[in-house]
């Protein structure tokens, strides 16, 4: 099945994806806006709709509701997704079929959907000041809280340092001192000006009557909007020399992060040989950096690739003993070379292309990585699709695969570790 | 080979059970139109399970080796354990809990080609002596990440204070010293005795057809010869009485991280343990669920935020609620979660409460069953603790108010121990 698409009258694009393994029906409200300076303005407002609206002024009362409505899940996410900062309300409730006697369950939650994403509760013609300074605690506390993740953590140190003043090196709640400048009012306006500008798509997913939920959300889920803006198209990063940083905490692991920058993204049709590269150079156990750097030498707890195809970008994590930070960066330079030279076995290539099919097949059945699917290809313009994906890996040749690991460039090397060496 | 089906109409869901003759035991949920296919093999055996009675004879291992031994059935001389599933597109992991080791895979593709795969490395120890030297330093590597981990340290401070030096407070991983101790014909023989196809479950779940499904197991436990199922007892201890001093200790955290442990009486059979499961599970909804005034006063005074979180577990060994999260005073939030109960004890629950959190508690087993691995992992983790996860939806429905007040009234507020991690550098 593929995603149909309608657009409401308002100009918000509808995105419906029927998957009947489901048991469950899922709505997602996205506002698309680019991560910039008033990025913690806008990274409260989906915390501070979840804490009370017109008719449930407060949490409690609010989630009363939807444990009556079996258990009926209210959530928020904010994602960084390439330089836009994504705000989700979404819910997930049962389909009426499990329930007993004959309810209108999926009306009933849309009714409460409607009322946190258009009518939160207000003190003074604005969100409740004591809302903002819950919430703004939270999410100071959330950003201070990445120390307690040491991987985590060496991996925004990582960007930081690999495109300082770019949107891209900010997590996704803004920094502590813009958090520290959030106001009920300037929160409020931020909410106003984003409803009526930001990019909107609204997602449903899983088992649904097609009628029914259409009907439910154009009656529901509209509101006054200038359409026309679009979210934000990826930039590539600008290429540099190479830097090491290297810093110090009280750990016993060292946690290694290499960043690597390319021009291919998910716009370019080299899109599916850098899925290929990624593959064989770090995202499986048989992959070259797990077999080279892990089990060949025993250097390496955890060690693996992953890619931010928005972007064109290639990180390489690993947590190893501080005395083996230099070895560890040359086996990891001399697979990178060999994958630029095309050293590549039929073995890998051909594990790879199948462990690679066999995750696209899987995705059919997640609801979640359905949306993030839907989600890239509104960021980058370009969709494609798990046959497509599919299609296009069945081609790949070792030559495509050297092609795209020609292009990477590693950019910043970040290591945080305890010892001396 | 015999099975039987079980229907659950209301739930859209059955379930296949079997035995094979050499003792395996095979559950089948069919997921028609699920792509992905799911399968766990999974003992009995975890961290805790260091002492047995083997055809009378105490049988004593070091902490840790069960662990162990999940790391050394995925080596291989021939090829890595890995890389076979790899080179059929699949993906495999394999966990050990306190209670029980479980191997998986996860594929689209080639099922039977991995069914076969997954039955054959778990029950052919393929390890050598050199192997299982070198593991001994991949190990101490895992240790020292976990050790890393505040989370962890501050957990592992909450069950050491409920249960001093019993089994389950120790690292899952043992220590790095237990490492030496552990060697090839130890694991050989624990193998052997603990890993016997009668003590073990097979759970399967995907779009497949169950008639191909059981008759190729049996076809493939037919090949096998098998020792005879010894006679074990498992000398799992019964924890000492009593509590002890709270645990604290310093690591690089931006607040303090909190850890309450409160300890509740043992289940006498895993019958009991489950049941009890499932009342706490209403229970915590009541008491501290999103929806509970004493959940929302603490979140509107910023006693607690999004990292707080409860679990409980209840055995014939050890049971116990853990409250763990960040807060700036922990001393405070353990007063406040502890008086709150006190006062459920004394004033006792509303039946309008337990109704809305029954309705969300059957909302949330039925989603639940969209996922493929949680509930295969469920329906093998409850079959070796001698229950039948489905059959859980039908107990949930009757639950009562005079369930829950009963295991209040048993729960002994004075089991409580606190554990903190403190930031380094507090002025």
């Amino acid at each position: 099945m593929e995603y149909s698409q309608q657009r409401l009258a308002n100009g918000t694009s509808l995105h419906l994806l029927p998957m009947d393994n489901y048991k469950t029906t899922f709505v997602g409200v996205f506002l698309y806006w680019p991560l910039g300076e008033d990025a913690a303005r806008s990274a409260i407002i989906p915390h501070v709709l979840q804490r009370g609206t017109a008719t449930y002024p407060t949490a409690r009362e609010l989630r009363a509701r939807l444990a009556e409505l079996y258990g009926t899940q209210f959530g928020i996410g904010l994602l960084k997704r390439g330089e836009n900062l994504i705000l989700q309300l979404k819910i997930q409730l049962v389909n009426d079929q499990y329930l007993p006697g004959n309810t209108s369950l999926l009306e009933e939650a849309l009714d409460i959907f409607r009322e946190v994403l258009l009518y939160p509760y207000t003190e003074q013609g604005r969100f409740a000041e004591s809302y903002i300074q819950g919430e703004k605690r939270n999410i100071q506390a959330r950003i201070k809280s990445l120390l307690n993740d040491k991987s985590r953590f060496a991996f925004h140190r990582c960007l930081q340092h690999l495109c300082p003043g770019r949107g891209y090196s900010q997590n996704q709640y803004g920094s502590l001192r813009q958090v520290e400048a959030v106001t009920a009012e300037n929160a409020w306006q931020q909410y106003q000006h984003l409803l009526k500008n930001a990019a909107a798509d609204i997602y449903v997913c899983g088992r649904y009557d097609h009628n029914r939920i259409v009907e439910g959300i154009g009656s529901r889920l509209q509101w006054p909007r200038q359409p026309g803006r679009e979210p934000e198209m990826p930039r590539l990063l600008e290429q540099r020399e190479h830097s090491l940083i290297q810093e110090r905490m009280d750990i016993n692991q060292g946690k290694l992060v290499m960043a690597l920058c390319s021009d291919i993204t998910q716009q370019s049709d080299l899109y599916p040989a850098l899925i290929m590269y990624n593959g064989i150079l770090g995202g499986y156990p048989h992959a070259k950096l797990f077999q080279n750097v892990r089990e060949k030498r025993g250097l390496a707890y955890y060690i693996g690739s992953s890619l931010d195809s928005i972007m064109g970008l290639q990180f390489i994590t690993a947590g190893i003993d501080a005395g083996s930070f230099q070895e560890t960066t040359e086996v990891v330079a001399r697979q990178l070379e060999d994958m630029g030279q095309g050293k590549i076995s039929k073995q890998e290539l051909e594990w790879t292309r199948s462990s690679l099919q066999t995750g696209l097949l899987q995705m059919y059945d997640d609801l979640g990585e359905q949306v993030a699917l839907a989600v890239d290809a509104r960021i980058s313009g370009r969709r494609w699709t798990i046959p497509s994906l599919l299609e296009a890996l069945a081609q790949i040749s070792v030559g495509d695969v050297k092609e795209a690991a020609r292009r990477m460039h590693l950019q910043t090397t970040y290591f945080l570790s305890g010892g001396g060496d | 080979m015999k099975y039987e089906c079980r229907e659950y109409p209301d739930l859209g869901e059955k379930v296949y059970i079997g035995k094979v003759d050499a003792g395996l035991t095979c559950i089948f949920l069919p997921k028609p139109g699920f792509k992905r296919k799911f399968a766990v093999l999974a003992t009995p055996y975890g961290a805790i399970n260091r002492s047995a009675l083997v055809d009378g004879e105490e049988f004593i291992t070091p902490a840790g080796i069960a662990h162990f031994l999940e790391h050394k059935m995925f080596e291989d001389p021939a090829a890595s354990i890995e890389n076979k599933f790899a080179s059929y597109g699949a993906s495999t992991n394999a966990f050990t809990t306190h209670t029980m080791t479980a191997y998986l895979f996860s594929t689209a593709e080639n099922f039977y080609e991995c069914l076969d795969l997954l039955l054959d490395f778990v029950q052919r120890p393929a390890f050598t002596e050199e192997g299982v030297i070198a593991e001994r330093s991949i190990i101490a590597q895992e240790i020292k990440m976990y050790q890393d981990q505040p989370n962890w340290a501050v957990y592992l401070g909450a069950l050491a204070g409920m249960y001093g030096d019993h089994p389950v407070s120790e690292d899952i991983a043992g220590k790095e010293a237990d490492l030496a101790q552990i060697d090839y014909e130890l694991l050989r023989k624990c193998h052997e005795l603990f890993y016997n196809p009668g003590r073990m479950v097979l759970v399967v779940a995907g779009d497949i057809d169950e008639k191909e499904l059981y008759g190729f197991i049996a076809k493939n436990q037919g090949q096998k010869q098998f020792p005879k199922l010894p006679a074990i007892k498992s000398l799992v201890p019964r924890p000492q009485p009593g509590v002890g001093e709270c645990f604290a200790a310093g690591m690089e955290v931006s607040r303090p991280l909190f850890c309450l442990g409160l300890r509740d009486q043992l289940a006498r059979d895993w019958q009991e343990a489950g049941r009890r499961e499932t009342v706490v599970s209403l229970f915590l909804e009541i008491f501290i669920g999103k929806n509970s005034p004493f959940y929302n006063r603490l979140y509107d005074e910023g006693i607690i935020d999004n990292s707080f979180g409860v679990e409980y577990s209840c055995t014939p060994w050890y049971s116990h609620f853990i409250f763990g999260g960040e807060t700036d005073d922990p001393d405070r939030l353990a007063q406040e979660l502890l008086g709150e109960l006190k006062r459920l004890q004394e004033c006792g629950i509303s039946q309008q409460q337990l109704d809305v959190n029954l309705r969300k508690l059957l909302g949330l087993f039925i989603m639940d069953l969209n996922g493929l691995e949680s509930t295969v992992m469920a329906y093998a983790t409850d079959w070796l603790q001698q229950g039948d996860y489905l059959t859980r939806f039908e107990e949930m429905t009757k639950l009562t108010k005079k369930d829950v007040e009963e295991f209040l009234h048993n729960l002994d507020l004075g089991q409580s121990c606190l554990s903190v991690v403190n930031p380094l550098n507090q002025q």
